[in-house]
């Protein structure tokens, strides 16, 4: 009866631990539903006119590359006036022929730190047309890198993408205003997890493998421990001071050389964090966090 | 011919008691150094005399009849020893006196040294029941059902070899060394040939003559202490089962040398420094055996049966070093497994979910 008690006890801890480390397996690879989700209703704007909310008389729009005529350009900037007061998200648009050598997450970054952008602080999201690469990049900042999660990240980035390929451009803006706002005011469910939390598959298998050769060594030792193991080695009978080296000889041969080009682009940025080419959550050249994430079109 | 140790006051069988060091009588509890040990004087009529020196001569003609079983008697009894044809020292069936068959014990086949037992049989009792009883890979209810033997003590028929050595290795061995410039990183990698040749003495490997004692394990129950190595004296083995050795040093001589060839192949390799890699390109090692010596070294040994299956327990008799067999059982192993596994793992996600 002992016997049958402490059997099932055992097995009630196993599985307690097992569900333990299953949890945060779990939420990594829950899915991101996709905006359908949320419901069309609250934001149908058809009129771009200027709103007495509007704070703050900065452009939102910065159109260096000219994809956008006057007009368009003015839309753009009331949309993302008016969206932004409505969320509390400042909205900025970007477009560049060129990032001149910087990464596009590095010049947008420091695009949107240089301008200081963003509602009670920091918080706004800075879409980057990179017409040159033909890329583009999210960046995130103060609150809005909790609500933009990597899944979250990656559907806006298609989305976008998608007008973009097509010619799009003003379409694709629109939806990275509305899109924006949606992400930024659904809760963030608990099954998903921000970007610089995930924990890539590939670390999972190497940690369980780890796990298993670390349990099957300890078992073992263990069953070493019970046995017994050979423990006379070759100084066991050594005599002391009879060990000498006679004869010593260390000839040269010949010197062989191997070449490696370093590759300054390819190096880590200080202070960065998460993992894929996406980028995570980072710090900035300026010292300022921000996330985000890119795609090309 | 059979030679049995009385007591001086009482007369009963005085065996080597390890706590003490010396010839102990159970019975009045008295001591005595081995060194003092007479023979109490025959009050024999001497007709008996050619009577005794007739059983003489058989003991040694059995070694030119292979196979016999020498049938001997106790001194104190009278009662049929049974041994074989190895056995030194054993204990009479019939009144328990332990029996040392002197006859085996000396001229040429004299062992030359011993190693007392310094662990007494109480205390290997208690070894081996704290032993079993640990119980974390054993089935449950191992410690309640395994039948346990009698615990005997034995010394075990060991050569002992000393060799002088010379070891020769020549090997390729690399260094590195890195230059760093703006845009490359060079690796330059030096090659060396290296030779070097050290010598050393080898004393007292050991090798087991016992055919019955198996080999690999009793070269587990190593090292034995030399420092408790002392000139053989049949008293040692009153109290323990003993064995005459199998195989004579020539016949184990190959095992030693190998052995010892090995570990001066090792000298040689250990003493090339400071290189990142050696690669061994030429071993070569000469060995002069210098003396070979007959000891007798102690050990406890326990069969005890579990589920049918026979299972040994050996403790090194002196540093008690223990040796053993067990059971496993596959559950335990598996459950433990998986409990393992399944900490560690969930450790390393914790990690990562809340640290990165």
């Amino acid at each position: 009866m002992r016997m049958i008690r402490r059997y099932i006890s055992f097995l009630a801890a196993v599985a307690l631990t097992l569900g333990m480390c299953c949890a945060p397996v779990y939420g990594f690879y829950y899915d991101d539903p996709g905006y359908d989700d949320f419901g069309y209703d609250s934001y149908d704007y058809d009129d771009y006119g200027y709103d007495s909310y509007s704070a703050g008389s900065y452009d939102r729009v910065y159109d260096m590359y000219g994809l956008f005529s006057a007009d368009e350009r003015s839309s753009l900037d009331a949309m993302c006036r008016q969206y932004g007061a409505d969320c509390g998200l400042d909205l900025i648009i970007v477009t560049a022929g060129s990032t001149g050598g910087k990464s596009d997450m590095e010049y947008a970054d420091d695009f949107y730190d240089a301008h200081e952008f963003g509602y009670e602080g920091e918080t706004g999201v800075l879409l980057l047309i990179d017409m040159g690469e033909r890329q583009i990049w999210i960046s995130t900042a103060g609150a809005a890198i909790d609500q933009f999660t990597e899944e979250r990240i990656d559907s806006l980035v298609d989305e976008i993408a998608g007008e973009l390929a097509d010619g799009d451009y003003y379409e694709g803006c629109e939806t990275f205003i509305q899109h924006s706002c949606r992400y930024f005011t659904t809760e963030v469910s608990a099954g998903e997890v921000r970007r610089a939390r995930g924990v890539p598959l590939g670390m999972i298998c190497v940690s369980l493998a780890a796990a298993m050769a670390i349990a099957a060594g300890v078992l073992y030792a263990l069953y070493r421990s019970y046995v017994g193991t050979m423990t006379a080695d070759h100084l066991t009978y050594l005599q002391e001071n009879t060990l000498s080296v006679t004869r010593s000889g260390d000839r040269f041969l010949r010197t062989t050389m191997a070449v490696h080009r370093l590759d300054t682009a390819n190096r880590s940025r200080p202070g960065g964090m998460g993992g894929g080419p996406g980028g995570g959550v980072h710090t900035s050249g300026g010292g300022s966090t921000h996330g985000g994430g890119g795609g090309s079109f | 011919m059979v030679q049995i140790y009385k007591c001086p006051s009482c007369g009963a069988n005085m065996t080597f008691d390890a706590q003490s060091q010396q010839l102990s009588c159970p019975y009045c509890g008295r001591k005595m150094p081995i060194s003092e040990y007479k023979e109490p004087k025959q009050k024999e009529p001497e007709q008996k005399e050619p009577e005794q020196k007739e059983p003489e001569q058989p003991a040694h003609e059995e070694q030119a009849a292979s196979g016999t079983f020498k049938m001997f008697h106790c001194p104190s009894c009278g009662a049929e020893l049974l041994t074989d044809e190895y056995t030194t020292a054993t204990f009479c069936n019939y009144c328990g006196s332990s029996a040392l068959i002197e006859s085996r014990l000396e001229g040429e086949d004299a062992p030359e040294l011993v190693i007392p037992f310094q662990i007494t049989k109480e205390k290997a009792r208690e070894a081996y029941l704290s032993w079993a009883k640990r119980g974390l890979l054993t089935p449950p209810g191992f410690v309640s059902r395994a039948t346990v033997e009698k615990i005997s003590g034995l010394y075990v028929p060991f050569w002992l070899y000393d060799y002088n050595v010379q070891a020769f290795i020549e090997a390729d061995c690399t260094r590195t060394r890195v230059q760093r410039t703006k845009n490359e990183e060079i690796i330059y990698t030096d090659h060396f040939d290296v030779q070097r040749e050290v010598h050393a003495t080898y004393e007292k490997v050991p090798a087991d003559a016992s055919e019955k004692m198996n080999d690999a394990l009793m070269d587990k129950l190593e090292p034995f202490s030399y420092d408790k190595l002392t000139p053989f004296k049949m008293e040692y083995l009153s109290g323990f089962f003993a064995e005459k050795y199998n195989y004579t040093s020539g016949q184990l001589r190959e095992r030693a040398d190998a052995r010892v060839k090995e570990y001066g192949a090792r000298l040689a390799m250990d003493s090339i420094r400071g290189y990142e890699m050696i690669t061994p390109v030429r071993e070569d090692v000469n060995l002069q055996l210098t003396r070979t010596r007959y000891a007798m070294l102690p050990v406890w040994m326990l069969n005890y049966r579990y589920m049918g299956k026979d299972y040994m327990f050996t403790m090194n008799g002196q540093t008690g070093k223990i040796i053993g067999e067990i059971p496993v059982s596959k559950g335990k192993v598996a459950a433990y497994f998986v409990l393992i596994t399944a900490l560690i793992f969930g450790l390393a996600m914790a990690f990562f979910y809340f640290f990165l």
